[in-house]
C-alpha cells in the first residue's frame, strides 16, 4: 500500500485559497489587506522550492492493489518551475496593483490569489475531475479580474466568456463521464494503464473518440486557440493591464496542464494531433494578423498573447520529447516577457491616461527606464538573441523540423517576423515618435517604484533564461521523456 | 431500459440547450440554455450509476456489506453530479448578476441590440 | 412506466419554456418544472442525495435567482 510522500503539496493549493478568504474578510482595511497579500504571496513563491518531489494521496488510504483510492496530486520537476513562475508573476502584479492605486480592494486581490491557487492545482492534479473543478474556478477568477474594471466593454466581454466557459466545462465533464464509463477510474495514471491494456478504451471505440473530441474542445477553449481566439483576446483587453498579465499566465499554465493530460491519455488517436496542430497554427496566424490591425496598445498586446499561445499549443501537439520541452519552455518565457509588456502598457496608461496609438508618442522622455526595459521585452517576444524568446522559438522550430513538419517551421518563422514588425511599430508609435512640446508637457505623473522593480525582475529573468536556457529546460526533461512519443 | 432512455433524454436536452444558446436573442434564454446543457450532463452522469434491479447506495441498519456490494448502484457519479450542480448554480448566479449590470448600462437584454 | 413518460416530456418542457414572450413564465417553466421533473428521475435512477439537492435547487434557488433578474430588468421580451 503506497502512502503519500510529500505533505506540503496540499499547502501550495490551500494557502492561496486561504489567502483569498482572509483578503475578502479584510476588504476595506488597507493595511491588513496589503499585509495579508504580501505575506501569502511570498509564501507561494517560496513553497515550490521547499516541497520535495513526490505525491500526496488525499484519502489517507494510499494506493490499494495499485489503484488510487482518492485524489492524488503529483509534484515533479516541471510543476516546481511552473508553480514558482506563476507565484512570482502573481506577487509582482500584487506589488504593482497595491502601489499604483490608492484604494486597495481586498476582493480583487482575493480573486488574484484564488486564480493562483486554482492554476497550481490544475498543474498538480492527477485526478481528471479535480482538474475540471479547478479549471472552472480558474476561469471564473479570470473573469472576475475583468469584471473589476466596470466599464461596459468589460462586462460584455466577461458575460460572453463566462457563458461559453460554463458550456465548455460541461462538455469536458461529459468527456470525463465517458472516460469513467470506459476505464472505471477518474485517476489519470489508472486511466492510462486501462487504455494501455487494450480493454474497451481504444481508438476504434466511438465513446472513446467522443471523450477525446470533448477534451480537445475544452483545451481549445481554455487556451484561446483558433475558433475561440476572439473571446479570449477581448477578455484580456477588458481588464486592467496587470490583471491581463496574470490572466494570460493562468491561461498558459492551464494549457500546459490540459495538454499534458490529453497527450497522456489520447496519444493513440492520430487525428487529434493534426487537429490541435491546425488550431494552433490558426491561432498563431490569426493572432498576429489581428494584432497588426489594432490601433490600441492594450488590444494589440492581447492579440499577441493569443498568437504566442499558438506556439505553445503547436509544441505540445507535435508530441515529440523535444517539442514538449520547447513548448513548455516557450510558455515559461512567454509569461515573463508578456507580463513585462503589459506592465509597460500600464505605465504608459498611468502617465498619459490612454493607450490609443494616435494620442501617444515620445513617451521615452517621460519614461526612460520603462522604455528601455520594454524594448528588451519586445526583442524577447520577437525572438532576438540574447533573450529567452530566441531560445524557445529556436527549439520549437528545430523540433518541428525534426518531426518532418516543414510547413509548421515555415509558418513559425513567418509569424515571428510579423510579430517583430508589429512590436517595432508599437515601439515607435508609443515611445519614439516625435510629438509637440505641449503634448510632452502634459505627462508628468510619477510611476511607482514597484513597477520599475517588477519590470527589472521580469526582463532580467528573460535575459538570464536567454543566456542559460538549461536552467529551465532541465526541469522539463523528465515529463517530456515520459509523455513524448515519437511522431510516427 | 431506463438507463438507455435517460441517455437519449440527456442527448435531446443537450441539443435543445445548445440551440437555445446559439439561436435565441434574449440573454436570459441563453442562460437557460446553458442550464439545460448542465442538466443534460448531470443526467448522463447519474444514468451511468444505475444498476438493474438495484437499491439506493445507502448502507442501512442490519444490511450485510456483501449484500450491499452486490445490489447497490454505483455511488461515484453522484459525487461528481453534486459538485457540478453547485458549480452550475454559482456560475449561473454570476452570469445573472452581469445581466443585471448590462441592463442597467444599456437598457436592453437583447443580444442584437447590445452587440450591435 | 411513469419514468418513461417523464423522460419523454422533459425535453418537451425544456423546448416549450423557450417560446413565451413573458419572461417570468419562461424561466419558471424552464428551471422550476423541468428541474423538479429531473429530481424525480434522479430518484428513479437510484441517486437519492442528488435528487434531494436537485429538488431544493430547482424548486427555490434557481427560479428565485431568475425571478429576481426578471423583476429588476424587463418582464416582457422586446
Amino acid at each position: 500500500m503506497e502512502m503519500s510522500t510529500s505533505p506540503l503539496i496540499a499547502l501550495m493549493v490551500a494557502s492561496p485559497i486561504t489567502a483569498a478568504i482572509l483578503l475578502n474578510l479584510a476588504h476595506g482595511n488597507g493595511r491588513s489587506v496589503k499585509f495579508t497579500a504580501y505575506s501569502f504571496g511570498l509564501l507561494s513563491v517560496v513553497l515550490p522550492f521547499a516541497t520535495e518531489y513526490g505525491n500526496h494521496i488525499f484519502s489517507g488510504h494510499g494506493r490499494i492493489a495499485g489503484l488510487a483510492t482518492g485524489i492524488i496530486y503529483i509534484f515533479s520537476a516541471h510543476t516546481r518551475i511552473l508553480a514558482f513562475i506563476l507565484a512570482l508573476i502573481a506577487y509582482l502584479m500584487i506589488l504593482a496593483y497595491t502601489n499604483a492605486f490608492k484604494k486597495v480592494s481586498g476582493t480583487y486581490l482575493a480573486f488574484m490569489m484564488l486564480g493562483v491557487g486554482a492554476t497550481s492545482a490544475t498543474l498538480f492534479a492527477d485526478d481528471f475531475f479535480n482538474f475540471y473543478v479547478f479549471l472552472e474556478i480558474a476561469l471564473i477568477s479570470q473573469t472576475a479580474l475583468a469584471i473589476a474594471k466596470g466599464s461596459l466593454e468589460s462586462i460584455k466581454a466577461s458575460i460572453k466568456y463566462l457563458l461559453v466557459a460554463n458550456i465548455a466545462g460541461n462538455c469536458l465533464l461529459l468527456g470525463i463521464a465517458m472516460l469513467l464509463s470506459l476505464t472505471g477510474s477518474l485517476n489519470i495514471t489508472d486511466m492510462q494503464e486501462a487504455i494501455a491494456t487494450k480493454g474497451f478504451a481504444q481508438a476504434s471505440n466511438p465513446v472513446f473518440l467522443g471523450a477525446c473530441a470533448l477534451s480537445v474542445f475544452a483545451f481549445a477553449y481554455a487556451s484561446g486557440l483558433f475558433p475561440f481566439h476572439n473571446i479570449k483576446s477581448e477578455l484580456y483587453a477588458a481588464a486592467a493591464e496587470h490583471g491581463s498579465a496574470l490572466m494570460q499566465t493562468q491561461t498558459k499554465f492551464i494549457m500546459v496542464g490540459l495538454g499534458l493530460i490529453i497527450l497522456r491519455l489520447f496519444h493513440e488517436v492520430q487525428v487529434i494531433r493534426y487537429l490541435m496542430l491546425y488550431m494552433a497554427l490558426g491561432a498563431m496566424v490569426f493572432g498576429v494578423i489581428m494584432a497588426l490591425k489594432q490601433d490600441n496598445y492594450h488590444r494589440m498586446l492581447s492579440y499577441h498573447a493569443i498568437s504566442q499561445a499558438g506556439y505553445v499549443a503547436a509544441g505540445l501537439s507535435i508530441g515529440t520529447p523535444a517539442a514538449i520541452i520547447a513548448g513548455i519552455f516557450h510558455a515559461i518565457n512567454h509569461v515573463l516577457y508578456k507580463s513585462a509588456l503589459f506592465l509597460g502598457c500600464e505605465c504608459v496608461k498611468i502617465q498619459k491616461g490612454t493607450t490609443d496609438f494616435k494620442r501617444l508618442g515620445s513617451m521615452i522622455t517621460g519614461l526612460p527606464m520603462v522604455g528601455v526595459l520594454v524594448l528588451g521585452a519586445k526583442f524577447a517576444i520577437s525572438g532576438i538573441p540574447p533573450f529567452n524568446g530566441f531560445q524557445s522559438k529556436l527549439q520549437l522550430m528545430v523540433a518541428a523540423f525534426d518531426a518532418q513538419l516543414y510547413e509548421v517551421t515555415v509558418v513559425m518563422i513567418l509569424v515571428s517576423v510579423l510579430t517583430f514588425i508589429s512590436m517595432m511599430k508599437a515601439s515607435h508609435l508609443v515611445f519614439l515618435r516625435p510629438t509637440t512640446q505641449a503634448e510632452k508637457a502634459s505627462s508628468t505623473k510619477r510611476i511607482p517604484k514597484s513597477y520599475l522593480f517588477a519590470l527589472t525582475v521580469l526582463v532580467g529573468l528573460c535575459l538570464y533564461l536567454g543566456l542559460m536556457p538549461e536552467c529551465a529546460t532541465r526541469y522539463l526533461e523528465p515529463i517530456a521523456y515520459e509523455v513524448g512519443y515519437m511522431w510516427s | 431500459m431506463i438507463q438507455e432512455a435517460s441517455f437519449v433524454t440527456a442527448a435531446a436536452l443537450f441539443l435543445i440547450g445548445l440551440w437555445a444558446v446559439l439561436e435565441k436573442d434574449n440573454l436570459l434564454k441563453k442562460v437557460m440554455g446553458a442550464t439545460f446543457i448542465g442538466d443534460a450532463v448531470n443526467l448522463t452522469l447519474v444514468g451511468l450509476g444505475y444498476r438493474l434491479d438495484g437499491i439506493v447506495p445507502i448502507l442501512s441498519e442490519g444490511m450485510m456489506v456483501t449484500e450491499y456490494a452486490a445490489k447497490a448502484g454505483y455511488p461515484l457519479p453522484m459525487a461528481l453530479v453534486l459538485t457540478n450542480i453547485v458549480i452550475g448554480v454559482a456560475t449561473t448566479a454570476l452570469i445573472l448578476a452581469l445581466c443585471v449590470k448590462i441592463y442597467e448600462k444599456t437598457g436592453s437584454l437583447s443580444v442584437g441590440e447590445i452587440w450591435k | 412506466m411513469i419514468e418513461y413518460i417523464l423522460l419523454a416530456t422533459i425535453p418537451l418542457i425544456a423546448a416549450a419554456s423557450l417560446y413565451p414572450k413573458d419572461l417570468l413564465k419562461a424561466v419558471i417553466i424552464g428551471t422550476g418544472i423541468e428541474g423538479v421533473a429531473l429530481a424525480v428521475i434522479y430518484q428513479m435512477l437510484l441517486a437519492s442525495d442528488v435528487a434531494l439537492t436537485q429538488a431544493v435547487i430547482a424548486s427555490t434557488i434557481l427560479p428565485g435567482l431568475f425571478a429576481i433578474v426578471v423583476y429588476k430588468c424587463l418582464r416582457w421580451e422586446r
